[in-house]
């Protein structure tokens, strides 16, 4: 387990798969829709990582890339990032609408993704 | 719940926004699901079009169709936690329908499908501007329009008149 509360300057990583598309070729971008889960967006945080060990940690993933965003930017957008490890993944967390709803409205869900940098594709 | 269909979005689909201003058709339209076997007719109306914008938006409807109806259909094929997060599989009927609502469509979107059990359509203009469609499975529609760094959102009737009414607004 690590520590309950995010720092704002961890980056909170989402991949994105590769069946169903996700990626809006015409803008070569994901779309909105990658964080729009049931229980908000599942991210992993970053914790002392860098972009290269997510990377690593994601290749046996099929996966069209990842993004990630910056934890004090979800804030700011209002949204409300939160700790959740798993048994298998003591990095998990969701981002929320707030912290009373879930699921993130359409808006927060586009200002993420503009927000967000995609630090990897993978050519399919 | 199946979506009305429209007659008015299929006309202004294929014939009403290419067109030159002040051009009078006659028009009267089957809907027909089924885009190859899709033969409009005719009836008595005054048109304008908005922008050559959208006349070159519709240029390439029928393929576009063709791709979005193919991979709504591959959405039934999902599993169960297909998004590695919990994701439902969609319902075989509400897929029908969301195919029902895309060929009433007027402007044909870039499709996706979401890890809440809805499918989303969305829009863009080369400004910027920004309208989206979450289409849900209880006979409701989310939009979010962003005009001019300006947001509207709102709920609308699983209807695809009222669907292309905002669809419309957004690139007059």
């Amino acid at each position: 387990m690590l520590n309950e509360h995010i720092e704002d300057n961890e980056f909170l990583y989402r991949r994105i798969i590769l069946n169903p598309n996700f990626w809006d070729f015409e803008k070569n971008r994901p779309s909105s829709a990658i964080f729009k889960d049931s229980n908000g967006a599942s991210v992993d945080r970053q914790d002392n990582r860098s972009d290269s060990d997510v990377i690593e940690t994601y290749k046996n993933y099929e996966i069209r890339g990842i993004t990630k965003v910056l934890t004090s930017v979800c804030r700011e957008l209002e949204t409300y990032p939160i700790y959740k490890p798993l048994d298998d993944n003591i990095y998990h967390c969701e981002i929320h609408d707030s912290k009373e709803k879930i699921q993130l409205s359409s808006s927060k869900a586009k200002k993420l993704r503009d927000n967000s940098i995609v630090i990897f594709t993978k050519d399919v | 719940m199946k979506p009305n269909i429209s007659y008015t979005a299929l006309f202004c689909a294929h014939f009403l926004l290419p067109l030159d201003i002040g051009t009078k058709f006659d028009y009267t339209s089957e809907v027909n699901p089924n885009i190859d076997g899709f033969s409009p007719k005719y009836m008595d109306t005054n048109l304008t079009v908005t922008s050559s914008y959208i006349s070159k938006l519709n240029s390439n409807y029928i393929s576009e169709l063709r791709q979005n109806k193919k991979k709504i259909e591959s959405f039934k094929q999902l599993p169960k936690n297909w998004n590695m997060a919990g994701a439902l599989q969609y319902d075989k009927n509400f897929i029908d329908n969301v195919e029902l609502l895309l060929v009433n469509t007027a402007i044909q979107p870039k499709i996706f499908p979401t890890g809440r059990n809805s499918i989303q359509f969305e829009y863009e203009k080369d400004n910027g501007d920004y309208l989206e469609f979450e289409i849900f499975n209880n006979s409701k529609i989310s939009y979010l329009s962003i005009v001019n760094d300006k947001e509207t959102s709102g709920k609308i009737d699983f209807d695809s008149e009222l669907m292309n009414n905002l669809l419309i607004q957004f690139y007059a």
